[in-house]
């Protein structure tokens, strides 16, 4: 038997060797996409049903007696009136069959808790419509959006369902009415926490989210980067240097509630500052992202040839100008890869920001970096603790807003990469 | 005598060993320089000048003058410090953390270790060309007005066009780029990349221009256009020129000095050096033995 | 003085043309040392076989001088020589020329033996011309000898040894033209006679160029035009 054939033979065991790990790969690939598939119908099913929102349209009577205030009355008179009455008696107007008092409770609590301010906020924006019979969409309550969107099944017996017969009789005439609507959950972005979940909106967490993060790339993105530099650049090559290096290689590692508690006993407890602010939660989670920016940093610096340091050094550049003008410019690219990805990693951090208090239910929509607020990740969480069955969509809707946040963090950072790269 | 007994003569008289010759089989006494070290008009004078890199001696030893306007070459095989001692001439050694140099290094007369002497302006004076074309990831234009900028040689943008023209022009490159001065340097051929470097070391009006084998990453027409250029340009600056090709060195300089192992075995000119070294190592780097 | 190495290059193949050339080198020249001393034992003999024979082979130094000039000159384009490669093939080169003339000269000198000997002229002078043929044929194989050896040392002794041979021709060519002026009649086949001591005479000049161009190889230094003892004392003494 010739070389020839012995390869031959050989071949056939590599190429099978070949097609093996192929096929693995490609089966680990296809899990992988599999469960990320899964995962996000899942989201995106249970979220769906968030942005979409189920109103009561309802004929009110908005007469100047009832509510004791006209078109010349202050605006303290106008906010302060019984609205809520107003509603009901247009409920009752619907169903006049309804008269014992647990009976009309139940139909009161078709509507939203927050329908009186609803029709408040109407009112003040339009003080013509007093004296007039007017119809408005009220948002309805989570229950009756429940049976419309589905998510309560209305053959299921009586025992076992939330709303009950009577109830769902009414929603059924009202659906039957065309009194009940749907419509684009502008809400939904636009108003803060609440104890309702039909009135619970993202908008609060979101800016919660912004005005941290803004603290953290602020404080982190120039201290790092400065950092980087000094390390890579100009610091002498001795043990102190290498014990900083090590330990910011291992800062990278602490767990990220370390830095929480670090954040509470130093910044909240020795210096006083704001509890739940975002400046508290910009500066410890720009304590947790330094080192991956450093880290990022450092690596783009040190890819920058040798040759580029050498070109600027030999025309006469200082090791400042060879610095700013050649390296930096060069490794800008991954620095703000770096960045931003630490910026995304930052976005998703939770457990720090527990610890010093950003987890409280605020429902107030943040106006700086101050007032109190809460982050996205912690808002889902705080969601999916609920009971309330509108919560749940609500949680998916938020974990939707929080990937989407995140998937353009990253593009943008491919973006950046793209832009910046140059050959040489 | 008959012819039988000739071709018996003719026969190869050394039996020993055939085949190259490794470094560590050579065991010589490295003496004094051979041949001519020092000149009348020098530009640069070292003396004694060793260098170390923490414990490892790099350079041992070396005196060599180098005279004002002429091209000198410096070659020997890998390894043998002409790279390091061409970067001691404007300090680019002082990057390296662990390099330490001693001795002294003249520049008209001045000491440029002096703890007074600036290695910025020393490097102004004194430009460097390097082994791979390393232009800037900018422009053309502004990589030639890079050094006059920093340096601030130019009072408005009419000199600095001026300027950047001028060492274009010395370089031979302006006439293929001057259609596309603000495009990429790095889209250049390799050639012309290594001719953009020179064109930006002369715009900073250097009087010395170190060159760390400015053609080796070149095909032979670049090269050649590299020589041609190196050769004009002696007229206003002092070129010391590393090469690994001895037929390059033979080319294009005046003078020849051979490193080995860190030491400076022979200088002389080029001529000399390159039709009958004085010097055992040098004859056999010449003729290829080894290196 | 140091010997020189043709080995030894990184490269075998360049050693074994270099060592080509050399040993081609030898090669021509103990034909020419050949063709001198037939050149001789017909002075003794006065065999016209050992003329014919020699005039039949005149070729061959020539077809050897144009084969050693290709060869040269393929390496000087493919290896680029420098230092002693370099000084070899310029001494090889300019050798072959001389040796090349060598061979011209004994091609003449049979050429006017055969004339002389078709004649049936007898003379001493036939002896005379033998006894300066040896001392050339001495400093010739010296020469070629000191060319294998590379040894200057040697080659510059045998240069000074051609002002001993200058000065026997000049006394052999003395008795000669006064023979000539003595018997008219006999112009001819002595002034034959003086050519082939002239041709001798240029056979020792062409040694000394080649010994000249050992020096050159060996110490890197043209000789040529210059006072041999001077070379001689500053480089040996």
């Amino acid at each position: 038997m010739n070389n020839t054939d012995l390869v031959k033979k050989s071949l056939q065991k590599r190429y099978l060797k070949e097609r093996i790990f192929k096929t693995m790969g490609f089966v680990s690939i296809a899990t992988a996409i599999l469960f990320l598939l899964i995962l996000l119908t899942d989201i995106i099913g249970k979220a769906l049903p968030a942005f979409s929102q189920t109103n009561i349209e309802l004929q009110v009577e908005l007469s100047e007696e009832q509510l004791g205030i006209n078109a010349n009355s202050s605006e303290d008179d106008i906010r302060n009136a019984d609205y809520r009455k107003v509603i009901r008696e247009a409920l009752l107007g619907l169903f006049p069959d309804v008269t014992k008092r647990k009976e009309k409770r139940e139909l009161y609590s078709l509507t939203s808790m927050g329908a009186e301010f609803q029709l408040r906020d109407t009112v003040i924006e339009n003080p013509e419509f007093l004296g007039t019979t007017q119809t408005i969409n009220f948002l309805a309550d989570d229950d009756v959006a429940g049976v419309v969107k589905g998510n309560i099944d209305r053959n299921l017996p009586e025992s076992d369902r939330r709303v009950k017969n009577q109830k769902l009789g009414w929603i059924e005439t009202l659906e039957a009415n065309g009194q009940i609507n749907t419509t684009f959950n502008w809400q939904f972005f636009s108003s803060g926490d609440s104890r309702e979940p039909e009135m619970a909106g993202i908008k609060g967490a979101i800016l919660g989210s912004f005005f941290t993060l803004l603290v953290t790339l602020a404080l982190s993105f120039p201290i790092a980067v400065a950092a980087a530099i000094y390390l890579e650049e100009f610091a002498p090559k001795n043990r102190f240097i290498d014990f900083i290096e090590i330990n910011i290689n291992n800062l990278a590692a602490v767990p990220s509630i370390v830095f929480g508690l670090l954040g509470l006993a130093v910044f909240i407890n020795f210096f006083s500052m704001p509890r739940s602010a975002p400046v508290v939660g910009g500066i410890v989670l720009s304590l947790m992202t330094l080192p991956t920016i450093i880290i990022a940093s450092r690596s783009a610096i040190k890819a920058v040839p040798p040759s580029l340091r050498e070109a600027a050094l030999g025309l006469g550049a200082s090791k400042m100008q060879t610095v700013f003008h050649h390296v930096l410019p060069a490794a800008l690219p991954g620095i703000l890869t770096g960045t931003i990805i630490g910026m995304a990693q930052a976005l998703g951090e939770t457990a720090p920001l527990l610890m010093i208090g950003m987890v409280a239910f605020i429902v107030d929509i943040p106006q700086s970096v101050v007032d109190p607020s809460t982050v996205l990740p912690i808002q889902v969480f705080l969601w999916a603790d609920s009971p309330e069955r509108g919560f749940l969509e609500k949680t998916s809707a938020a974990i939707m807003v929080l990937l989407f946040f995140l998937i353009a963090m990253n593009a943008i950072a491919i973006y950046l990469r793209k832009k910046f790269e140059k050959k040489w | 005598m008959n012819e039988a007994v000739m071709n018996e003569l003719a026969e190869p008289i050394m039996k020993k060993s055939s085949g190259p010759e490794t470094e560590e089989s050579l065991n010589i006494e490295y003496g004094e320089t051979v041949g001519q070290p020092f000149c009348e008009q020098a530009k640069i004078k070292t003396k004694n000048v060793n260098v170390f890199y923490a414990d490892n001696q790099a350079i041992h030893d070396i005196s060599l003058d180098i005279g004002s306007h002429e091209v000198i070459a410096l070659i020997g095989p890998s390894g043998c410090g002409k790279s390091t001692y061409l970067r001691t001439l404007n300090r680019m050694n002082d990057t390296i953390d662990i390099c330490r140099v001693e001795g002294q290094i003249l520049l008209d007369d001045e000491d440029i270790y002096h703890k007074k002497q600036d290695p910025v302006l020393l490097r102004a004076r004194v430009g460097m060309v390097f082994q791979k074309p390393n232009p800037f990831p900018k422009s053309i234009y502004d990589n030639v007005a890079y050094g006059p900028r920093i340096h601030g040689l130019t009072r408005n943008k009419a000199e600095l066009d001026d300027l950047v023209e001028a060492s274009l022009t010395k370089a031979g490159l302006f006439d293929e780029v001057k259609d596309r001065l603000h495009a990429p340097g790095t889209g250049l051929s390799g050639g012309q990349q290594q001719r953009l470097c020179i064109a930006r070391t002369i715009a900073v009006q250097p009087e010395v221009i170190l060159m760390d084998e400015p053609a080796s990453a070149l095909d032979p027409i670049a090269t050649a256009k590299i020589e041609e250029l190196i050769n004009e340009l002696k007229e206003n600056f002092t070129i010391v020129i590393v090469t690994h090709s001895m037929q390059q060195a033979a080319r294009v300089s005046q003078r020849t000095a051979y490193f080995h192992m860190g030491r400076l075995i022979e200088v002389g000119d080029t001529d000399q050096i390159f039709t009958n070294p004085a010097h055992e190592l040098t004859e056999k780097y010449i003729t290829g033995r080894f290196g | 003085m140091e010997q020189i190495e043709f080995e030894k290059h990184t490269s075998s193949e360049y050693n074994a043309e270099l060592e080509d050339i050399r040993s081609h080198l030898l090669q021509m020249g103990g034909k020419a040392e050949n063709q001198l001393r037939m050149i001789l034992s017909v002075m003794q003999d006065r065999s016209a076989d050992t003329v014919d024979k020699l005039l039949a082979h005149g070729d061959d130094i020539d077809q050897m001088e144009v084969d050693l000039d290709q060869e040269c000159t393929r390496i000087i384009a493919r290896r680029q020589p420098a230092a002693s490669d370099l000084r070899l093939i310029v001494a090889v080169m300019k050798s072959i020329t001389d040796i090349e003339r060598i061979g011209d000269e004994t091609e003449k000198m049979a050429r006017i033996m055969k004339k002389l000997l078709k004649k049936d002229f007898q003379t001493k002078y036939y002896n005379e011309l033998d006894h300066l043929g040896r001392e050339v044929l001495t400093n010739l194989s010296g020469s070629l000898n000191a060319l294998a050896r590379l040894d200057a040392e040697e080659a510059i002794k045998i240069a000074q040894r051609d002002q001993v041979i200058d000065a026997h021709f000049d006394e052999l060519n003395g008795h000669l033209i006064k023979k000539m002026i003595k018997d008219p009649n006999m112009v001819k086949p002595y002034l034959s006679l003086s050519q082939c001591a002239q041709s001798m005479e240029r056979i020792g000049d062409h040694a000394k160029n080649i010994c000249e161009y050992i020096i050159y190889l060996v110490i890197g230094k043209d000789v040529r035009h210059t006072d041999i003892d001077e070379v001689k004392n500053s480089y040996f003494e």
